[in-house]
């Protein structure tokens, strides 16, 4: 990883004094007993509309959790409370061992933790490049690219001219600049073809190998996440109603039935 | 005879709060109720008081032989002559204070809906520009414009009360604003609550939903800025014969649009005691500021007025930051908007 | 004839600088800043007290203006905008907040005003200070002030350019505009590039006041009456869009000025206090006929070359997931 020296030369105001890429290095040693998140009493949501109420959360290095839960269940905005995007009430979040709770959005980012969201995940009027440069600075933009051999040939067209599956790359490659230890993806595989679906579940699971990264992924496409995750929590309305390994989930036929409609 | 200052002081304090009184209804009308933010609320008013400017001396004409004698020129010389035969015939006063303030409201209707023509299609900020655009081209106008109203000198206008004897001519004016205002109160509060009331709101409030049920919101707006403009007409008219006179610089943002605003958002919007409030309010504090003016003066190295733009603006921001729903808010059925910031 | 092109040229750049300013902080905040000419009527009175209370040199208002009217956008946009939004106010509320700042503002200019003219004896109100000028070839040559204006915007056109498709910061800013949330997420302290960008608003605002007094006149009153053309500017042009906004600040200030002009020969003299009536009637043709304004002309197409792209895309994509269905 280049040094936030070379950041802050391009962009003098893009991140906070502390520097983005810095703090993320210097993170607490991850093997050191902490789960990557550690979520605790978790009340949150928008103005006067609460959507979690009390949720425990934890996701550990190297694995895969998912999330899944009916629309509306609250799912989402577990990932936004972690990213600073909706009012947290009460409860803690913390992450590889530092609380987070209340952090800026933008300054979370130093803390090794990067998101993905569900849409609108990349600037639309900017070009490929001009996306790349916004997180990585304009002269590393290039690199970031190395793992998205498939998006070279747009690098200086409008985000807008992508199609969704290249779009959903593009996004990712803009998170994974910053090399972050914990990566969250909202529903990533959302109104894609089955095939980019799969490029892009393949891709997370790459990451996830090659990097030992956290991943917490939420899902709507329930088969798809118990496939793929190392555990999986189970939301409805607000609250957590299961939260393990995705074989014991799928074997209680009871809450199969009641919440997952197998 | 002079009268008591004290008695000035409530006299003139009662005639300016009849006046904002009649514009800050047709503004809630038209902003509280409907939802149309006319940053041009000074178009209708300046509207009315141009044409207590012109019309007085026109049906008077008919009446009185002027000789070679012409309403701006020969203002002040006309305006005598005019006033000798009002006092002579005060029952001609009834008819031509009528004539005048049926223009008045034919022309504020026709600047209502002229300035909601291109403006109630275009989205907030659009509108708001669009209609202060209009504010500030009357005032252009009638500066320049000096046969209208005698450009940057303006002109006196006859005095319809000049048959009144001298002592109580100044109460007088005042009772008779008064009660031109509290009919106009008691119109608009019996409007607002009857069922045009609601479709009015149900408007501001969601125009999508209208449309679903076969309501066409753009009617409407037309219709509620037709009649806010001339209720502003109206307040225009009782202004300039009040002072009895009309000069076009005075028809600016500040008084004329500004000053409603603040007064209707400090008492609380959509809601007609709230503005009753928030009118007197403002009203009697200018009255202290002004009345107590000549006390300040010399002691600032700069004119007084301006601690007026600085005040007005000042606690117009404090308002909207602190108590965005001003002092009596709006009651029934309060929407929150999910309007992004 | 040379007076008229100084007249127009100086005025239409002017008018675009200022319309810039308005078409970023709209862009930004999504709200018509009605006080915009106060931060140039500010410049106005740097550049007069420079001139005549400190005796240097009129250009060195350039820079004093530029930071002045900044720190008073600054303060506007911190102090207040900032504040209601997070309050969630609505759009309305926050119009008239700027009509409040500008009234307020009203105040303060006039104050100042009335200050100088009291405490140091000089003409501060409808005053000029274009006989400090330099003029380039002496008399009936060119003035200095008409070069600085023209490389002024020249200047600003092509450093916006470099400034947001040509740096990462740029980029950012243009990032953060599109989606707030979005550059928070990756990392950009919007908060803080925005501030810059109402700072520079405010700046530019304020050196186009300097220039103004230097070749016209300087008065408080100008700031309402050059309202209405300065969202004439930008709205003809495009009001989301800063190229769009030099575009019809030129335009406007042109027609204002030249147009004026034929107007007098046909008609007579009598149509010079009507001026403003031109901008206003540009502005709502534009909004009738055109409500995305020139610009929109330009994006319009843009926008249609795009679509087609992303649609040949999506195809492309469609058919390989076929041949695959088929292979497998």
């Amino acid at each position: 990883m280049a040094s936030s020296g070379d950041d802050h030369q391009g962009a003098p105001f893009a991140q906070d004094a502390g520097g983005a890429t810095s703090s993320g290095d210097s993170a607490p040693d991850i093997d050191g007993g902490h789960p990557a998140i550690e979520i605790k009493e978790l009340a949150c949501g928008y103005g006067k509309n609460q959507v979690l109420h009390g949720v425990d959360f934890s996701a550990d290095v190297s694995k895969i959790t998912a999330i899944v839960g009916s629309n509306g269940s609250g799912k989402s905005t577990l990932l936004k409370a972690l990213f600073g995007l909706c009012d947290v009430k009460s409860g803690s979040i913390r992450a590889l061992g530092r609380d987070i709770t209340r952090i800026p959005t933008h300054a979370i980012l130093n803390y090794g933790i990067s998101y993905m969201a569900q849409r609108k995940n990349v600037f639309q009027d900017l070009t490929l490049r001009e996306n790349l440069a916004v997180v990585a600075g304009r002269h590393r933009a290039d690199r970031a690219m190395d793992h998205f051999p498939e998006l070279l040939p747009f690098l200086d067209r409008p985000a807008i001219t992508l199609s969704g599956g290249q779009r959903q790359l593009l996004a990712m490659a803009m998170i994974l600049v910053h090399n972050p230890k914990i990566m969250l993806f909202d529903e990533p595989t959302a109104a894609l073809s089955p095939k980019n679906a799969d490029i892009i579940i393949e891709k997370i699971k790459d990451l996830n190998a090659e990097h030992d990264n956290c991943i917490v992924l939420v899902e709507q496409n329930v088969k798809h996440a118990l496939r793929n995750c190392d555990k999986v929590y189970l939301l409805a309305s607000g609250n957590v109603v299961y939260g393990g390994d995705p074989e014991t989930l799928l074997n209680d036929k009871d809450l199969a039935s009641k919440y997952l409609g197998m | 005879m002079a009268l008591d200052p004290g008695i000035i002081f409530i006299g003139d304090l009662v005639a300016i709060f009849s006046v904002y009184l009649i514009i800050n209804l047709s503004l809630n009308l038209e902003f509280g109720f409907g939802g149309v933010p006319n940053f041009g609320k000074v178009l209708a008013v300046a509207g009315g008081a141009f044409v207590m400017g012109t019309i007085p001396f026109m049906v008077f004409g008919m009446l009185v032989d002027y000789g070679a004698l012409e309403p701006v020129d020969d203002n002040i010389m006309l305006v005598h002559q005019i006033n000798a035969y009002i006092e002579a015939h005060p029952e001609s006063v009834l008819g031509v204070f009528a004539i005048t303030l049926i223009v008045a409201v034919a022309v504020g209707g026709l600047l209502g809906l002229a300035s909601a023509y291109p403006a109630i299609r275009l989205r907030g900020d659009y509108l708001a520009i669009t209609l202060l655009g209009f504010g500030e081209i009357i005032r252009i106008i009638g500066i320049n414009h000096t046969s209208l109203v005698g450009g940057t000198l303006g002109i006196s206008v006859p005095d319809m009360l000049a048959f009144v004897p001298n002592e109580y001519r100044f109460l007088t004016a005042s009772f008779v604003l008064l009660a031109f205002a509290g009919v106009i109160y008691l119109l608009v509060a019996r409007f607002t609550k009857s069922p045009v009331g609601r479709l009015l709101r149900a408007t501001r409030d969601d125009d999508l939903a209208l449309q679903t049920l076969g309501r066409d919101p753009v009617k409407i707006k037309f219709k509620v800025m037709m009649l806010a403009g001339m209720l502003g007409a109206v307040g225009g008219v009782m202004y300039a014969s009040y002072v009895e006179g009309v000069v076009a610089f005075g028809y600016d943002r500040l008084n004329w649009t500004f000053l409603p605003f603040v007064m209707i958002i400090v008492g609380g919007m959509a809601n007609n005691k709230g503005v009753l409030v928030g009118t007197f309010l403002f009203v009697a504090i200018r009255k202290l500021v002004i009345y107590y003016n000549d006390s300040l003066d010399g002691l600032l190295p700069f004119d007084i007025i301006w601690l007026d733009y600085l005040a007005l603006g000042g606690l117009m921001i404090l308002v909207l930051i602190f108590r965005p729903h001003g002092i009596i808010p709006e009651r029934p059925q309060k929407t929150e908007s999910l309007e992004k910031g | 004839m040379t007076i008229i092109l100084f007249d127009g040229l100086i005025y239409a750049s002017v008018l675009a600088v200022l319309c810039v300013g308005l078409s970023l902080t709209y862009k930004i905040t999504s709200v018509p800043n009605f006080a915009h000419t106060s931060f140039a009527i500010l410049g106005m009175y740097m550049a007069l007290i420079m001139a005549k209370v400190l005796d240097v040199s009129v250009y060195l208002a350039l820079p004093v203006a530029f930071a002045a009217s900044g720190a008073l956008a600054l303060f506007m946009y911190y102090g207040i905008i900032r504040i209601l939004q997070k309050k969630k106010s609505s759009l309305i509320s926050l119009i008239i907040a700027t009509l409040a700042f500008d009234m307020f503002m009203i105040g303060v200019l006039n104050i100042i005003a009335d200050g100088i003219r009291n405490t140091y004896q000089v003409n501060s109100r409808d005053f000029t200070l274009r006989s400090l000028d330099i003029v380039i070839g002496g008399d009936g040559g060119l003035p200095l002030v008409f070069v600085v204006t023209l490389v002024l915007l020249a200047g600003l056109a092509l450093g916006l350019y470099c400034l947001l498709y040509r740096t990462s910061f740029g980029m950012s800013l243009r990032g953060a505009i599109e989606n707030e949330s979005l550059a928070q997420t990756l990392g950009i302290n919007t908060r803080t590039i925005f501030c810059f960008a109402w700072f520079l608003s405010g700046g530019l605002a304020g050196m186009a006041g300097v220039l103004m007094s230097m070749w016209f006149q300087g008065d408080p009153s100008l700031a309402a009456i050059m309202l209405p053309s300065i969202f004439a500017g930008s709205i003809v042009g495009g009001f989301s869009s800063v190229y769009g906004a030099i575009l019809g600040g030129v335009l406007v200030g042109l027609s204002e000025v030249v147009g004026t002009s034929i107007l007098i020969d046909l008609l007579g003299y009598w149509v010079i206090p009507y001026r403003p009536v031109i901008p206003f009637i540009a502005m709502i043709v534009t909004l009738l006929v055109l409500p995305g304004g020139l610009i929109q002309l330009i994006t319009k197409y843009q926008k249609r070359k795009n679509m087609t792209m992303k649609k040949a895309e999506e195809e492309k994509e469609d058919r390989r997931e076929e041949e695959d269905g088929v292979g497998a």
